[in-house]
């Protein structure tokens, strides 16, 4: 049985890489203290009116005012819809939990969508507890163990110092297989679990440095630590329901974490661990810190997640679920019905909305700009004009990706700045969406299965609903 | 609002912080040398009638049963007291907290009780045990 309890978060923390992402550069909202948007800051530009109502929104959420609320940020595509969200997650801080999902990702073969959502509801709900350990933690002075020659029973005394004092501990034969097993000598500086009898080893004390000539490479020096030697340690987690869940529901423990073999959670130990953290709750054990679910591209959703999601939502643990879309009037996934984002009424009735507006021209250019530093590239005047233009007449998602490519080819030329030249460059040999839709409209003859004819549009309506009943 | 109120009452709870550490200090090793002495008595002074205990400056003959309970009556009291002492250096901590940054943040939650891995690892109780 582990002695401490391990979140994902910090087995995260060894994992994660530092890579150039679409909103890498982004890391806040931009607010000021009065919740008013700076024009140009933590890498937000522009959609001042969105970012104002993220940030009362997050207001709210730090407050814990607002758990099972739902949000719709709608807009169209590339006017940073993703970015708000980024910016929420980055300024709620560690302690609450924040899930990002894309809706297409709960449809999957191996989990029921139901599952799949209730998963990533239970992920966004934290519940924060201390850990409380009695320990006695000090540097070995001296360890004498007497051994009868007859092999009875064993006997021994170990010597603990902190700066402050020293104190004889007498042991017993457990414990003197205990620091046999971790290998304790004179020197060492070790913590005690008062409960268990754990012994960990610490490392080597500095004022035993030379003690040897040559020691492991694994070898780690500390210092002598201060103060009293039995005290208490207490560490404050915040872990996640399904978190919970998953350590509960496997014979193997909070290893089940590492593999990420989870499969479904079997409602009984739902049930269960929901009784046991109310159970904390009110003895003061534990505070349930609702935190924040974002699905992405939520018109992706079917009819019956939709309904789940309804229901869900009314849940006394629900998070809060901002959602996003860059759909107009279209069908609802499942359905031969249109509505708004492809949500069902009933479910946009529940919805605080905020919409984005696309990008004005210097929002596009501070926008460039940002991201040619977050992808250290330099870039000239000039070019971030002929950029700008760009990103105006086709879409910011194509400007910014001239910018990467553009460095390649000013690389190519073996010059540190890119120049108008290579944008031109690169303009000509990646098309634009706009560019490639002619493209396709002119040479469709030679394409394959052109054949289909268009105007038989209640055919194709039938074809798309039997194509839906397929995949669910 | 006035800096130098403010800043008198943070030095006085820092102030007050560090007294009270080094008042567990003494307090600890004050219970170490007592359970030092507790040990003995099982040992090596099991037979013995009358002992010479030190209290303070000075050494009085006492009956060995009588010291016996001085000592575990002295052993509670120092738990009980370190225990007080660190609840005020955790109130005081978090009040420091406040005054310096007019927020919770990383005091927030150690007013929990305490939860162990145990228990938060067995809810279901399917764990086999393995050492």
């Amino acid at each position: 049985m582990a002695g401490a309890i391990a979140t994902t978060s910090e087995i995260k923390d060894i994992t994660r890489m530092e890579r150039i992402g679409a909103h890498s550069h982004i890391r806040g909202l931009g607010l000021d203290e009065s919740l008013e948007p700076r024009q140009v800051s933590q890498g937000m530009v522009g959609q001042a009116k969105a970012r104002k109502a993220a940030g009362i929104i997050l207001q709210m959420i730090k407050e814990g005012k607002i758990a099972g609320r739902a949000i719709l940020m709608a807009g169209p595509p590339g006017t940073g819809k993703t970015a708000i969200a980024t910016g929420m997650a980055q300024s709620l801080g560690k302690d609450i939990p924040f899930t990002m999902l894309a809706a297409s990702e709960i449809f999957s073969l191996e989990m029921s969508k139901t599952e799949a959502l209730t998963q990533a509801f239970r992920r966004s709900i934290g519940v924060r507890i201390k850990e409380e350990a009695e320990i006695i933690e000090g540097e070995v002075v001296e360890i004498q163990i007497d051994r009868s020659v007859t092999g009875g029973t064993k006997q021994g005394k170990l010597t603990l110092k902190t700066t402050d004092m020293e104190t004889i501990y007498d042991l017993g034969h457990k414990m003197i297989d205990a620091l046999n097993k971790e290998k304790v000598l004179a020197g060492d500086v070790i913590t005690i679990d008062k409960a268990s009898g754990k012994i960990s080893k610490l490392g080597r004390s500095f004022t035993r440095a030379r003690d040897y000539d040559a020691m492991g490479a694994d070898t780690k020096f500390v210092q002598c630590p201060e103060g009293e030697l039995q005290r208490r340690r207490e560490v404050v987690h915040t872990v996640s329901l399904h978190e919970i869940d998953v350590i509960n529901s496997r014979t193997q423990g909070f290893l089940a974490l590492f593999s990420g073999d989870t499969g479904e959670i079997k409602p009984e130990v739902r049930d269960q661990i929901n009784t046991k953290v109310t159970e904390w709750r009110e003895e003061g054990k534990a505070e349930i810190v609702p935190g924040v679910l974002f699905i992405d591209e939520v018109h992706m959703l079917d009819i019956e997640c939709f309904s789940f999601l309804n229901r869900a939502l009314e849940d006394e643990r629900a998070p809060v679920v901002i959602m996003a879309s860059n759909r107009g009037i279209t069908r609802i996934r499942g359905t031969k019905y249109e509505s708004p984002h492809g949500i069902p009424l009933d479910l946009l009735d529940r919805l605080l909305i905020i919409s984005t507006i696309p990008y004005g021209q210097e929002d596009i250019r501070q926008i460039l700009t940002i991201r040619c530093e977050e992808e250290d590239v330099d870039m000239s005047r000039e070019a971030c004009d002929v950029l700008t233009r760009i990103g105006e007449e086709t879409s910011l998602r194509y400007a910014i990706h001239l910018i990467t490519a553009g460095h390649l080819v000013a690389k190519k030329r073996r010059a540190t700045q890119v120049d108008v030249s290579d944008i031109k460059r690169v303009y000509q040999l990646f098309l634009d969406e706009k560019r490639s839709v002619e493209f396709i409209r002119q040479y469709q003859k030679q394409y394959m299965f052109n054949e289909i004819k268009k105007d038989d549009d209640e055919k194709k309506e039938k074809d798309i609903i039997l194509v839906d009943a397929m995949e669910t | 609002m006035d800096l130098l109120p403010i800043l008198e009452e943070r030095e006085r709870i820092v102030e007050d912080i560090l007294t009270n550490q080094q008042l567990v200090v003494d307090y600890d090793r004050k219970r170490n040398t007592n359970r030092e002495a507790l040990n003995k008595f099982k040992k090596e002074l099991k037979n013995e009638k009358k002992l010479w205990v030190n209290l303070g400056d000075f050494f009085i003959k006492m009956e060995a049963p009588n010291v016996k309970t001085l000592i575990e009556k002295d052993q509670k009291n120092l738990d009980n007291e370190i225990e007080v002492v660190r609840n005020s250096i955790k109130g005081k901590t978090a009040q420091l907290e406040k005054l310096e940054t007019g927020e919770m943040e990383k005091m927030k939650g150690f007013n929990l009780q305490g939860i162990t891995a145990r228990e938060l690892y067995n809810i279901t109780g399917n764990i086999i045990e393995d050492q």
